[in-house]
């Protein structure tokens, strides 16, 4: 099989800085518009950061479930391509996709999925520049692991809760 | 002329925290600085974060280290801001 | 439009239910930038012509929560909570890291100003769409944990519409429970263990019946003057930030070690000794054993000098908070006594958890500790013993206090008002035991030795008396992290000269440069600044002959370590006054004259101070 692009992630590792969603929006909006980022920090307790973007599912609810054909795979990196003419923002994307990561555009409404940069993605880049690491890039074959990350993020969260804080990690979350 | 020098942080346990003293009449902080540079055994550069000075007034403000030290005048050097 | 500012503020009165929005003139930004410094000039417009008779505490005072123009653009953003200090009778501008300030710019405003009470607690939601408010009956008396949870959950329910996706939670600045009682030096919290802490203002808030003020915004930033060279320099700055190796490795978590074992200048037993080498408080000891995360940070920050502590086993199981940060540490630590990294961990979370200032509150339950250590409060006055080191009995105090329970009613006055009252009440001066300046509780910075930041008038001719963020260095580098970070609204640990006064230039257009800054524009703030503290009132002034100066314990020697015998020198502290307040152009007592009002544009305060002149 063909290696694909994926960004491997770490909850645990993220500070909540937010950079990756700067980087993000100035690549895609050409502006700084954090609610326009393909890649989001939920922060539903201080301390849980989860990190949420496309997981690359290998069966791909989300491009199965359109009723218009604007979403495809794209034959390179696997990455998720929203045909943003052809999208009516209907929303059934985002009911889709079992880990709740499609959202639509806060400006055009449109759906929006991370495209991977075109194999060579911005929020990776300045994670790793810090130090963090809780994004990285790499270059493997597809497998079925991947879909084991879109989860809902509140559901991670309560994951990462119990790791963080133990038993008080259950309470607060 | 007699100035009075007053040195704050590390800076201080070499030289003391307040020295009187006696210096030609065409003084300059340059020339302090170097006099003390002496003492201390090492360069003391204002580019290095130390604040310097005369009478209240930060030497930027002044001539820099071209600024004219006169009789009575307190210089104050002060390191680097940190904190937290 | 002004650039870097999305142009307008909420203007909210709770008394009337009323909501609406101001935008300010170009000129007044420009002059006044933001976070502190348009604090100071909204309150003097406002209510300058009666500022003596205005009671902090009451529905004539604002609450304002202001960003700056760099804030969320330069790393670092913070939110500058502001309005007549219940404390200083002044202006404080007391900043804290939080998203709210992101999420307020993104929902198109500059910041909330608000006035009145409301009959009842509520909270304010800010969206795109506007402000609303909303009922915190289910909201009060709750600590931070449960508040942040239950608005959090609220909030995304709020905004969630089926088929757009999920939303994310709301940036929220709140107050716990000391807020709400009113506790004098109570501050505004957000994210569990941030605080706006000097000031007062959370019993500011809580006099308003304002529990808490949430935002979510959706739309992009606002537009910067020269967006290119912006990006080019964001990038910079960061490799800049990331380059700090050593604050980032540890923040200040070190800090309770090294500043007493190294510089001999943190609090010990409410100052009685500044010095100790424990080596059991040092750092390791709290990171290996209780750090869960080793950098947090908040938006656009790569300083990342947050860490976040848990105890995850015995009787304090599930307590969680900062590293603590140095001034935690010193102020819940050796300065109550308490040399256990683990019982300074959990009176921080209790602490943080009420609402309290850790700094203020802490300063305030030493000085009651070293009365009971005289003898002059006792046993009997507080309902139980109230040793050096005893951590519950801390825990007992702070709730006291926070409740306005008991002798927690009389100390919920802070360090100085309680002193006053005790003072009365036993027919001993106690004063000299009250660590603050100006009614603010100092820092856990000393000055003793001379050999860290403060120098010796660094708090006695400071606006912002004990604040240890802004302290007094000269009438230049004054105006530069404290003045100018406070008013762009970033955070001082990101400070990085000269790629902030470039940045400043990129985002707003405008012709700032550090010198102009430091010679007019941060000089004016710190000037009206100063006029409205000498103003004061009503229940306290500050006599400019004997209050502006450190506090009695700094005259004395330090007891112990390698500085042993050195102490603040009265004629250096007078001699360094007069040469500040000369180049800051105010009189010899620390009064601006009417030549340096002209100049900064400020006439308008002349008439107010005229009779304080000799």
């Amino acid at each position: 099989m063909e290696k694909t692009v994926w960004i491997v992630r770490d909850h645990l590792r993220c500070t909540g800085c937010r950079r990756c969603e700067i980087v993000c929006s100035l690549h895609h909006e050409g502006w700084i518009w954090p609610e326009a980022s393909r890649i989001r920090i939920f922060m539903p307790f201080p301390g849980v950061e989860v990190v949420h973007l496309c997981a690359q599912c290998d069966d791909y609810p989300c491009v199965e479930a359109c009723p218009v054909d604007a979403l495809s795979v794209d034959e390179g990196t696997r990455a998720v391509l929203v045909d943003r003419e052809r999208c009516t923002a209907c929303g059934v994307c985002v009911e889709a996709c079992p880990g709740e990561v499609p959202f639509l555009h806060p400006g055009d409404g449109k759906a929006s999925i991370c495209d991977l940069c075109g194999g060579d993605p911005e929020c990776v880049k300045v994670c790793v520049e810090a130090g963090y690491r809780a994004i990285y890039a790499v270059e493997e074959e597809e497998d079925v692991n991947r879909k084991l990350f879109a989860r809902p993020p509140l559901e991670v969260a309560r994951d990462i809760a119990v790791n963080l804080y133990g038993e008080k990690g259950l309470e607060v979350m | 002329m007699r100035v009075r020098v007053l040195i704050f942080g590390e800076a201080a346990s070499r030289l003391g925290r307040s020295l009187d003293l006696e210096l030609d009449e065409d003084a300059t902080v340059r020339s302090l600085m170097g006099l003390l540079a002496g003492r201390v055994g090492r360069p003391l550069r204002v580019d290095d974060g130390l604040t310097v000075l005369v009478n209240g007034r930060n030497i930027a403000l002044l001539d820099g280290l071209e600024t004219r030290l006169r009789d009575g005048d307190l210089v104050v050097l002060l390191p680097p801001l940190s904190g937290g | 439009m002004p650039r870097g500012y999305a142009g307008r503020l909420l203007d909210v009165d709770l008394s009337e239910g009323r909501i609406g929005e101001v935008r300010l003139p170009w000129r007044t930004l420009e002059e006044f930038l933001g976070g502190r410094g348009l604090a100071a000039k909204i309150l003097w417009d406002r209510l300058g012509d009666r500022w003596p008779k205005v009671d902090p505490l009451g529905p004539e005072n604002l609450l304002l929560a202001l960003t700056g123009p760099l804030t969320a653009f330069y790393p670092g953003a913070r939110i500058c909570v502001s309005g007549k200090s219940p404390l200083s009778n002044g202006v404080v501008g007391s900043t804290a890291s939080t998203e709210f300030a992101l999420e307020l710019k993104a929902a198109g405003y500059d910041g909330v100003i608000v006035s009145g009470r409301a009959e009842r607690p509520v909270y304010l939601l800010i969206t795109d769409e506007g402000c609303e408010i909303k009922d915190a009956g289910h909201l009060w008396g709750r600590n931070g944990e449960e508040t942040l949870r239950i608005l959090n959950r609220e909030v995304r329910g709020e905004l969630s519409k089926p088929g757009r996706g999920l939303p994310r939670e709301p940036g929220v600045i709140y107050i716990g429970p000391a807020g709400e009682n009113r506790v004098r030096n109570a501050a505004v919290m957000a994210k569990l263990f941030h605080a706006a802490g000097y000031g007062g203002y959370g019993a500011v808030m809580g006099s308003k019946n304002l529990k808490a003020i949430a935002a979510k915004g959706a739309k992009p930033l606002p537009e910067v003057a020269a967006p290119e060279t912006f990006k080019v320099l964001w990038r910079e700055v960061h490799r800049e930030l990331i380059k700090r190796d050593r604050f980032r490795r540890w923040g200040t978590g070190y800090g309770g070690y090294f500043v007493a074992a190294d510089t001999s200048s943190e609090p010990i037993r409410n100052w009685q000794e500044e010095w100790h080498d424990e080596r059991g408080f040092g750092g390791p000891h709290f990171q290996f054993k209780f750090w869960v995360k080793p950098y947090h940070a908040d938006f656009n920050c790569t300083t990342s000098c947050m860490k976040i502590s848990c105890i995850k086993t015995g009787r304090w199981r599930g307590d969680i908070t900062d590293m603590p940060d140095y001034e935690m540490e010193a102020y819940l630590g050796p300065n109550l006594g308490v040399f256990d990294p683990e019982g300074t961990i959990h009176l921080s979370a209790v602490i943080d958890n009420l609402g309290h200032s850790g700094i203020n509150a802490g300063n305030t339950m030493a000085f009651a500790a070293e009365l009971y250590q005289r003898g002059i409060l006792t046993e009997e006055d507080l309902g139980f013993k109230l040793e050096w080191g005893d951590v519950e009995a801390f825990d007992r105090l702070a709730h006291l206090i926070a409740r306005r329970e008991g002798i927690g009613d009389l100390l919920a006055e802070g360090t100085y008002r309680a002193a006053l009252r005790i003072s009365e009440w036993k027919g001993v001066d106690v004063t000299p035991y009250a660590v603050h300046v100006k009614g603010i509780e100092v820092g856990a910075h000393g000055i003793r030795s001379d050999k860290d930041y403060p120098t010796p008038i660094g708090y006695a001719a400071s606006p912002q008396g004990g604040d240890h963020t802004s302290t007094t260095r000269d009438a230049y580098e004054d105006m530069t992290w404290s003045v100018f970070g406070d008013s762009a609204v970033v955070c001082s640990f990101c400070y990085h000269d000269p790629l902030i006064w470039e940045i400043a230039r990129a985002v707003t257009g405008w012709d700032i440069s550090k010198h102009r800054w430091c010679t007019e524009h941060g000089r004016r703030i710190l000037t009206l600044q100063q006029a409205l503290l000498l103003l004061g009132g009503p229940d306290v002034y500050w006599d400019p002959d004997r209050d502006f100066d450190n506090p009695p314990r700094f005259y004395e020697p330090l007891p112990t370590g390698p500085y042993k015998g050195m102490k603040a020198d009265r004629e250096t502290v007078e001699r360094m006054k007069r040469d500040y307040f000369q180049a800051m152009g105010w009189d010899e007592r620390g009064i601006p004259t009417r030549e340096t009002l002209e100049r900064l544009g400020l006439s308008y305060l002349d008439p107010h101070l005229r009779e304080m002149r000799r």
